[in-house]
């Protein structure tokens, strides 16, 4: 297949199929979670629950002082690939054409050179992410397979695309048929590993927040 | 109850599974920073005491039965099974180093409640039959004699009678129509009677009516420490029936930390309807005196003192200020510890714990959280506001060979009443 | 000739006398109930405490061994436990108020806190009409304490 014909089909059947499968993946695993239900609280409560859902939804974003004191490197590293990861992902004009041409919204982009810095940026991140599972005795012993195959399929995208963008490594058609199969492979690769918790994480808060604002107790 | 079993076991962690369960094990990333809010892995930098992965057994049944992905492995058989070695591996995770303090659930990124997941799951391995001995004896005593450390009516009755012989106060027995029904610890009974004293002294000044239930004097839940709701729920129905009968208005829970969470949030839940009467813990209840001028207190404390928040009071049960405020009514030198109220740290001593013997090894060890805690600080006393948690702390720092007396606030704030009943004795 | 004759007179009496003073007395109060122990540790404290000379190292060190006492009987958590039983800690508590720093100003008093400790420690062995009894520790630690003022 020449590499214009599988840019083609990565531009059309192919990104339509990945993402068919992630929005329906992540459909089922948002119905996996929601139709396991949860019991009403029939203690007395001091708060509203839907105050502390949403409350928490917003204030677990930031780390407790206390935590961030033992270990400010590996937090602060975690924001910045996933602020870089959205930016990137967001605010680069070709993107910005994609979301029109399909959901047609679309937004004001930053300039391609904040977009290239923040693409090295993210990838010098998501390496320096790596290396830190495996040097942390806690998280190298959390570690599972699933850790590492979600590792990979959000850094080549992002990787791929800075590769294409800059004319290097590969020819510009075959590096960009690369970066949409990279992007392909995480969409259809998301819904069954962590990267789940792109949606679950708003769950996560929502439910412990909600009991919490119903306790009156923080969260 | 049938016999313990472990398909029982996986049963019961089975049905621990709900929405808010599946969504943490979703949202979980294995970032690993439960481990740093961790006081057991802080002081021992054993990974395995992470506290996500005290629950490894109940993500494994969970992927394995209710997601597609779990699903299509198991029946590939490329799923790990949960066997009977995994409850024997997770016994000591899940009971000895972990004190369901809660710190870790509010340090999850992603929002997960962890100290609640490894409550649940503890449901499944009393179910079968890997918990601390300690706690089953505890269970099976609470049940059949109606206090976890065998203490009977007539040790009750026995302070009562001392209380009035010695202080002319009255702790009224099954007095249908008070306004109050107290509870006590086991532990309080037994070691800190001053407690008793102090209520009935404040209760006295506050001109409020109040009883103890012959029947159902025990605070202490065993059931929750171990794990097993249906032991849990009777406990609690012990209580809800002698509150009913006598037409109280709120039952007091004491200095005691899990018997709060035990009554205050799982109470309605364990016997499934919501109760016709109030549940407030001992300082939420001084603090309404206070704040409706009942409490008249003498004189300030100028001993450096600070306080350690129980967990299940402060940072799960929300009572946070109430102990400040009360402090302030009779302490000019009251310093909070860097880490405070939410986010203070356990004495190493709760959720069972403490009554687990094989146990005490690691809990010394996380004491040192405390201990470090403390060194900061230097004060002259440590006050708090829970039996367990006090002879936690006076053992550990013996053990770290610390002078530091500890007291009870409720028996602090009796102290500086002032006396207005003058006849005694 | 003073004589206590209740709680009140007692209470005030106590927290008239300068700490070395009630250490004395309270050493006596513990010495009433010191047959409910056999804890060395306690009968060693009690000894130093009753010396109104006690240097402040040796009442640290007293203080360290009978809060070791009380922990040593203290009812575990979740152990089975009787009340009858209960004595030891109590007077271990005795004596380690009898030794300790008075880090409070108010409310109990040294000897008052260590007097109600002993009657704990009795009170779990008491029967019903203790109360009625002229030798029971209450009436006795009143006549201690009457007679130390007047000796």
């Amino acid at each position: 297949m020449s590499a214009e014909a599988l840019l083609a089909w990565a531009r059309g059947p192919g990104f339509d199929w990945a993402l068919g499968i992630f929005v329906l993946g992540m459909l089922l695993r948002l119905f996996e979670v929601l139709s396991l239900g949860r019991k009403p609280d029939l203690a007395e409560g001091r708060g509203s629950g839907v105050q502390g859902g949403l409350r928490t939804i917003v204030t677990r974003t930031l780390p407790r002082p206390s935590v961030f004191a033992r270990e400010p490197v590996r937090i602060i590293n975690g924001y910045v690939f996933h602020i870089g990861f959205f930016l990137v992902l967001f605010f680069y004009g070709p993107h910005i054409e994609l979301f029109q041409t399909k959901l047609g919204l679309s937004w004001p982009a930053l300039s391609t050179g904040i977009i290239d810095a923040l693409a090295v940026l993210t990838v010098l991140s998501l390496l320096l992410a790596l290396a830190l599972r495996l040097t942390n005795p806690v998280v190298k012993f959390l570690s599972t397979s699933g850790d590492y195959v979600a590792w990979l399929v959000t850094l080549l995208p992002v990787l791929t695309g800075y590769l294409a963008y800059n004319h290097m490594l590969l020819p510009y058609t075959q590096m960009l048929a690369l970066h949409l199969l990279s992007v392909e492979l995480l969409l259809v690769v998301a819904p069954f590993t962590k990267l789940t918790h792109m949606f679950s994480f708003a769950l996560a808060r929502w439910y412990q927040g909600y009991q919490a604002g119903h306790r009156g107790i923080e969260s | 109850m049938s016999a313990p079993s472990v398909e029982k076991g996986i049963q019961f962690i089975r049905e621990q599974i709900d929405a808010p369960v599946a969504s943490f094990f979703s949202a979980c990333v294995h970032c690993g920073l439960c481990a740093e809010a961790c006081l057991f892995y802080g002081q021992t930098g054993d990974p395995r005491y992470t506290p996500i992965n005290k629950v490894e057994p109940m993500r494994r049944i969970w992927e394995q039965e209710y997601t597609l992905w779990g699903r299509i492995k198991s029946t590939l058989g490329l799923a790990r099974k949960v066997t009977e070695k995994d409850f024997e591996e997770w016994e000591p995770l899940v009971y000895d180093a972990c004190s369901l303090c809660g710190r870790c659930s509010l340090v999850c990124p992603v929002g997960n409640d962890i100290s609640g997941m490894i409550r649940k799951i503890r449901e499944g391995f009393s179910a079968a039959g890997y918990a601390p001995e300690g706690l089953i004896g505890a269970t099976t005593r609470a049940v059949q004699i109606g206090s976890p450390m065998g203490v009977k009516l007539p040790a009750v009755q026995a302070q009562i009678g001392h209380l009035k012989h010695d202080t002319g106060l009255d702790a009224p027995l099954d007095q249908k129509g008070a306004e109050y029904m107290v509870l006590l610890s086991s532990m309080e009974i037994m070691n800190f009677p001053e407690y008793l004293e102090a209520v009935a002294k404040i209760m006295k000044q506050a001109g409020k009516s109040w009883t103890i239930a012959s029947k159902a004097f025990e605070a202490t839940n065993s059931g929750i420490q171990i794990g097993t709701s249906d032991i849990a729920a009777e406990l609690v129905q012990r209580v809800v029936d002698a509150a009913e009968e006598l037409g109280v208005q709120t039952v007091i829970s004491p200095e005691c930390g899990h018997a709060y969470t035990a009554i205050r949030w799982e109470g309605p839940n364990l016997i499934g309807r919501p109760f016709t009467f109030k549940v407030k813990h001992i300082l939420e209840v001084l603090d309404e005196f206070r704040e409706q001028g009942l409490l008249k207190t003498d004189g300030m404390e100028e001993a450096k003192l600070t306080f350690h928040d129980p967990c299940q009071l402060v940072r799960k049960g929300g009572v946070i200020k109430q102990p400040r405020k009360l402090l302030n009514m009779v302490a000019s030198n009251f310093v909070e510890m860097t880490d405070h109220a939410s986010m203070n740290w356990c004495c190493s001593g709760g959720g069972g714990v403490s009554a687990n013997e094989r146990a005490d090894e690691i809990k010394f060890k996380a004491f040192r959280q405390k201990k470090s805690q403390l060194d900061e600080l230097q004060v002259d006393t440590l006050v708090t506001a829970c039996a367990n948690c006090r002879i936690t702390l006076e053992e550990g720092l013996e053990e770290y060979e610390m002078d530091l007396p500890v007291v009870g606030l409720t028996e602090m704030l009796a102290d500086h009443l002032v006396d207005e009943n003058e006849e005694q004795g | 000739m003073n004589e206590i004759r209740n709680d009140k007179d007692m209470r005030s009496a106590l927290e008239g006398l300068d700490i070395p003073a009630q250490r004395v007395v309270a050493a006596r109060f513990i010495q009433n109930v010191l047959p409910l122990t056999d804890d060395e540790r306690v009968t060693r404290a009690v000894e130093t405490a009753s010396r109104g000379d006690a240097s402040e190292d040796e009442l640290k060190a007293a203080h360290r061994a009978a809060n070791a006492a009380a922990l040593d009987a203290h009812a575990r958590c979740g152990a089975d436990s009787k009340w009858e039983g209960q004595s030891p800690y109590f007077v271990a508590r005795a004596a380690e108020a009898a030794t300790g720093p008075h880090v409070f100003t108010a409310g109990k008093s040294l000897a008052w806190a260590v007097a109600m400790q002993c009657r704990m420690a009795s009170c779990c062995l008491s029967s019903a009409d203790e109360a009625d009894n002229p030798d029971n520790t209450c009436n006795t630690q009143r006549r201690i304490l009457t007679d130390y003022l007047n000796s």
